[in-house]
């Protein structure tokens, strides 16, 4: 069943070497740094955002071209977006948020290639931005309020005993928020690709059992088809929602305290 | 003189029409922009509702990554202080409360975003056959 293997696709092939740093003698442990197809797809993703931006964009005409036109509606769906749940404070964070937006969305969209690696597959990525989103929270909301950010711990009107039990509450539910954020982006695009492939792989050994087989593999077939556009949406809602969050928690951090 | 004022008429009533017009496409172009406005946030607001699946998903792990932070802190506690599993049942209580809090709080962000039911439509049908 080499070829319906529905977890092959998310394998990571080292393409480029650069050694290893801190092995012991018998070579083993230490930290590799080596150019992963992960890797090769992280700068594929950044490439055809910044190619097609400056690309579509160099014409600067006053009515734009059709490939213009893309770009400032993705421009206009995310500048809204932070107006809408951050306020015009939030703009500040506007190319902080664009990138994750359109990484995401690219990043997804490659991986609905066959053969092609989706980088969002793996936890370790969407726990890194995941926690980029988190750092960026907690450090510009203690810059620009000192110990005042805190105040999002403490919801205002409610009488101190409460406050003993519903601090640490408060707290472990800020705590959640990089899980979260990183756990649904994950979880939906690792659970996605998998069933797709599943229904692929029936279709494979299906019509390997004659007759019968070829009419029955009609129905995982028409599944396939039907769970790929399932996923291009989902790749895309979940770019959304996660940018959205993003500018839910960065709101967090422009105006602590309920 | 007469040719004279006539001109200075035509080019009041000109001026006039002219400002008119710059009125009008002020107000064209208002219309424009909060038709633009209001269409991105339909459509934010669709891509939102469009799929079930997608805000069940984002409850059940608004609730469960809170209980798993709290469960792995509760451990990591007792593992430094040695008193499992007093702090990993403590916390994983307080991660339930704040998964729900979670929730809660995701449930009416929703809501919030949701369009408005029509408040004709929320008075009771009178069926009664008097």
């Amino acid at each position: 069943m080499a070829g319906t293997d529905p977890i092959h696709q998310f394998n990571i092939v080292e393409l480029l070497s650069f050694g290893t740093i801190g092995a012991d003698a018998q070579g083993e442990g230490g930290f590799s740094l080596v150019f992963t197809n992960s890797a090769l797809f992280m700068v594929l993703t950044v490439g055809i955002i910044a190619g097609y931006l400056i690309l579509s964009t160099r014409g600067r005409g006053l009515v734009p071209s059709k490939l213009q036109l893309v770009s400032e509606i993705t421009y206009e769906f995310i500048a809204n977006m932070i107006r809408s749940s951050a306020g015009n404070e939030g703009m500040k964070f506007f190319p902080f948020v664009f990138s994750l937006f359109t990484f995401i969305l690219v990043s997804n969209m490659l991986g609905m290639f066959p053969y092609f690696f989706t980088v969002a597959s793996h936890l370790i990525v969407t726990v890194a931005l995941a926690l980029l989103v988190m750092s960026v929270v907690i450090i510009y909301g203690v810059y620009k309020n000192g110990f005042g950010f805190l105040k999002l711990f403490v919801p205002s009107g409610i009488p101190f005993l409460v406050l003993i039990i519903v601090v640490p509450i408060e707290i472990l539910s800020f705590l959640s928020r990089p899980l979260s954020l990183s756990l649904r982006l994950f979880g939906n695009i690792l659970a996605g690709h998998i069933v797709l492939k599943v229904f692929a792989g029936f279709v494979v050994s299906l019509t390997s059992m004659g007759i019968f087989g070829i009419f029955g593999a009609v129905l995982p077939f028409g599944m396939t088809v039907a769970l790929t556009g399932l996923e291009f949406l989902v790749g895309a809602l979940q770019a959304f929602v996660f940018t959205i969050l993003t500018c839910v928690y960065l709101n967090d951090a422009i105006h602590p305290g309920h | 003189m007469v040719i004279l004022d006539e001109s200075d008429n035509t080019k009041r009533s000109s001026a006039n029409t002219s400002r008119a017009e710059t009125g009008k496409l002020a107000k064209k172009i208002q219309n424009a922009k909060k038709d633009r406005l209001g269409k991105a946030a339909a459509v934010a607001m669709r891509q939102r509702e469009m799929t079930g699946s997608g805000k069940a998903f984002r409850m059940v792990s608004e609730f469960v990554s809170a209980v798993i932070v709290a469960t792995a802190l509760g451990f990591a506690i007792d593992a430094i202080f040695g008193t499992r599993p007093i702090f990993m049942i403590v916390f994983l209580l307080m991660g339930f409360a704040a998964g729900m809090l979670n929730v809660v709080r995701a449930a009416k962000e929703m809501n919030a975003n949701a369009p408005k039911p029509d408040p004709d439509k929320l008075v009771p049908i009178d069926d009664d056959d008097d």
